[in-house]
């Protein structure tokens, strides 16, 4: 029986496509939330060479780069330092719990950070990967171009998150963030304290920090009926609780508190925060974040 | 009323209550793996409230069940008090003949059981004969084991197999525990009461008598007495050893308790009434102190000789002290030389004429079945032969060949016969002790059987005149309170018992079978 692959990213066609839709949300930063630091590596200085990416519309075609054009058989436009390019890490939660209940949480989160991956790319950021469960469990350093989206999605697929026992400390990833970056969080905010120490100390070193609530409603619906033992598989803590709706709905109401105290904590430190249910596609929800995010 | 073979067993029902404390915390729970249990704290408050115990796991009650069960069919219930159905098994041993000034060993035994059966109440009974374990005796209320003969002759034991027993009934033993096999046997059985009687326990016996002819001399007899000292004290006795009622000779004899000895007798003259041995005085067991036997099987055997037979053929006959000149009618052997005609159930010895053919000493072989022929004859053979035999039949056995000639054929069909083509009148043979060597050797392989070997006897054994109880079992005085109890049968127990065992099996795979599926759906 073939394996089946926990980790399927998505194809090349709905990469470009998020991409060339989510490159007017990425391309220019909006003014940054009060509070925030906007540092640009080389601010208003210079046309320097510095890569190439897809055409968008409402690029200035004085820089298509017209015989990489001709070879490509799609329009290239040239890339400059002086363009609004920036550091960014991809902070993807490894830990049990978003493999607790299913796969569908995890392998949205990975759609999610592939496809964050290769527009951020597209637009000549830097970007680097980092997994992170107890500690960081994967790392991508940073790279820029096209040429280092394939060494992104091979780390993402390496990644296997422990069924048993891995917990989220999102504070192990601060130290790894150096210089002028900006990050993006995807997890699913199970832990001590909802995560929010380590999404203070990101919020201290990144430039603009994006939060990304995966969350999956099904996996709050106990299957079959009676009493069950629930068993934490971060930290093995067990329950009993009966499998009706009346719990469903408890846990339902827990999720949403967690929401909410998350959507607090962002709004007064500065930081764009989303749930995603997973259910809804994840083209649609980080579109929906970034547009949410420049707005704000 | 309910009674319990093996009580003891009853304390399985003290499981129960250990089953149901090892249940108490509830039953064994379905694990759920869940990204966190924060999610459920609000949802547990509603399933366990404080001070509240929870119910313990009802397949408590199914487990309690077979041990319950298991136990009851254990302990073998069955009804106490009402009408036993009872089997006694009487030892008519030799030992039970035993006698004292209350009577025989088996009389007191009858007695001694008929009371424990009126203390039992029981009314449906039978007696067996261990000796006759095949017959039946039964009796009625008070008088059950009237129908079994006192009197009846003494045999050994035919014990049968413990697994024959009828289950559904009470199975006593009444023995007098002198019997080791008995005993053994009382052990396997599913006796449930050994009723062992008190009692003499001094006896002397003859436990075998042997005689046989002196080899040399064919009016000697030699007689051997084996005796027994079966009690539990040094006893002293005479032997005298009779011929009818006319005593021959006397021994005086001291034996330790349990020893035994064999004493010798050399009788010039063989009597013509059957020998018999007493010991005196007697004792208790008056049925062991004397033993007889006959003589007859000693006497010399009536042998008929061809008259076409050379005449040393005739004086070897003559010569050998276990066989005696006959008529042809009434002989047991036939000695011929071809002119005999086939006598009537008598075993043959045929001896061959016809011209002389020398035999090469080197090429004489003797089967590995003629070694006795061998040793007394190989010397003793002579240097020619006279005709030929027939080939050996299938069933034949070649007893001496010259090369691949057969000499002595010992041939299979009833009568026996043996053929022999070895030279009877060959110079130096027929005159020397070759001929009759040969004349004894070829009648013993005709009739099977060493003649100059045959004993006379008779033999009890050991066992027979062994008194002492070998092992305590049971004591009379505990007969009226001994518990008699009719065993149920226990299938149906033991079949629900297997019932619960299957559902609760069913019941714990369904489980596993769950908790595993829902593992697979909630993990990677």
């Amino acid at each position: 029986m073939a394996q089946r692959d926990l980790n399927p990213l998505p194809d090349a066609a709905e990469l470009r496509s998020f991409a060339r839709a989510a490159a007017h949300l990425l391309a220019q930063h909006p003014s940054p939330a009060p509070g925030a630091r906007t540092v640009r590596r080389r601010a208003g200085v210079g046309l320097q060479h510095l890569d190439h990416r897809d055409y968008v519309p409402g690029d200035d075609v004085r820089h298509i780069d017209w015989r990489l054009t001709a070879r490509r058989q799609r329009p290239i436009l040239r890339q400059f330092e002086a363009e609004t390019s920036s550091d960014w890490f991809l902070l993807l939660d490894a830990s049990s719990s978003m493999v607790a209940g299913g796969a569908a949480r995890w392998q949205g989160a990975v759609r999610a950070t592939a496809a964050m991956a290769f527009a951020l790319l597209e637009l000549g950021n830097r970007v680097a990967l980092v997994a992170f469960a107890d500690e960081v469990v994967a790392e991508c350093p940073s790279g820029r171009g096209a040429s280092h989206f394939p060494t992104i999605a091979r780390t993402l697929r390496g990644l296997h998150p422990a069924p048993r026992g891995a917990r989220s400390n999102l504070a192990a990833c601060a130290r790894r963030i150096r210089g002028t970056a900006s990050g993006f969080v995807i997890s699913d905010f199970l832990g001590p304290a909802d995560l929010r120490p380590g999404l203070a100390a990101l919020r201290e070193r990144c430039v603009r920090l994006h939060a990304l609530l995966v969350e999956d409603p099904r996996e709050l619906r106990l299957a079959g009926d009676g009493l069950r033992e629930l068993v934490d598989v971060e930290s093995g803590a067990t329950l009993s609780c009966e499998a009706d709706p009346l719990s469903a709905e408890h846990a339902s109401q827990a999720q949403a508190e967690l929401r909410q105290r998350l959507r607090r904590f962002a709004t007064l430190g500065g930081i764009a925060f989303d749930a995603w249910d997973v259910a809804v596609p994840w083209q649609r929800a980080l579109i929906g974040h970034l547009a949410g995010a420049r707005a704000a | 009323m309910i009674g319990f073979a093996h009580p003891a067993w009853l304390l399985g029902l003290l499981l129960a209550p250990v089953i149901w404390y090892l249940h108490r915390s509830g039953p064994l729970l379905q694990r759920v793996p869940v990204a966190s249990v924060e999610l459920w704290r609000d949802a547990t408050a509603t399933a366990s409230r404080p001070g509240r115990r929870p119910r313990p796991d009802p397949a408590w009650r199914r487990r309690a069940a077979i041990a319950v069960l298991l136990s009851l069919a254990l302990a073998s219930p069955g009804w106490r008090g009402a009408t036993p159905r009872i089997t006694v098994w009487i030892d008519d041993s030799l030992s039970m003949r035993m006698a004292d000034a209350s009577g025989s060993r088996l009389q007191q035994a009858l007695a001694l059981a008929q009371r424990a059966l009126d203390a039992a109440g029981a009314q449906d009974v039978i007696a067996r004969r261990l000796s006759e374990p095949a017959r039946q005796y039964r009796g009625l209320g008070n008088n059950a084991l009237s129908a079994l003969p006192a009197d009846s002759q003494p045999s050994e034991p035919r014990l049968p197999p413990p697994e024959s027993l009828d289950r559904s009934r009470l199975h006593w033993l009444v023995t007098d525990g002198a019997d080791a096999a008995v005993n053994a046997w009382a052990a396997t059985a599913p006796i449930a009461q050994v009723l062992q009687l008190p009692g003499a326990t001094r006896n002397v016996g003859i436990t075998r008598i042997s005689a046989r002819l002196q080899p040399g001399d064919a009016s000697t007899l030699a007689v051997q007495v084996r005796v027994l000292n079966g009690g539990s004290e040094r006893e002293s006795r005479t032997l005298e050893l009779l011929a009818g009622t006319s005593r021959l000779e006397a021994r005086r004899v001291e034996l330790d308790a349990g020893r035994a000895a064999a004493l010798d007798f050399v009788l010039t003259a063989v009597p013509a009434t059957p020998l018999g041995a007493r010991l005196l005085p007697g004792d208790a067991l008056a049925d062991d102190d004397a033993l007889r036997i006959d003589l007859a099987p000693l006497a010399p055997l009536p042998v008929t000789v061809d008259a076409g037979c050379p005449a040393p053929v005739a004086r070897a006959v003559r010569a050998h002290p276990a066989l005696q000149s006959s008529h042809v009618e009434a002989a047991r052997l036939v000695v011929d030389c071809g002119g005999v005609p086939g006598g009537r159930g008598a075993a043959r010895i045929v001896l061959h004429q016809g011209a002389p053919t020398a035999l090469d000493a080197s090429r004489l072989f003797w089967s590995q079945a003629a070694a006795d022929l061998q040793r007394r004859l190989s010397d003793h053979l002579p240097a020619s032969a006279r005709g030929r035999l027939e080939p050996p039949r299938s069933g034949d056995v070649v007893l001496l060949t010259s090369g691949t000639t057969p000499l002595i054929v010992s041939r299979v069909g009833s009568p026996h016969s043996v053929e022999s083509v070895l030279d009877i009148e060959a110079p130096g043979f027929a005159s020397g002790p070759g001929l009759p060597l040969l004349i004894a050797a070829l009648a013993d392989v005709a009739l099977g059987e060493p003649l100059l070997g045959r004993t006379a006897g008779a033999d009890r054994g050991d066992d027979s005149s062994r008194v002492v109880p070998l092992a305590a079992t049971a004591s009379a005085a505990h007969i009226a309170a001994a518990p008699a109890v009719v065993p149920l049968t226990i299938l149906p127990l033991l079949l629900l018992a297997l019932a619960l065992l299957a559902w609760d099996t069913a019941a714990l795979a369904r489980q596993l079978a769950r908790s595993r599926a829902a593992l697979r759906e909630s993990t990677i």
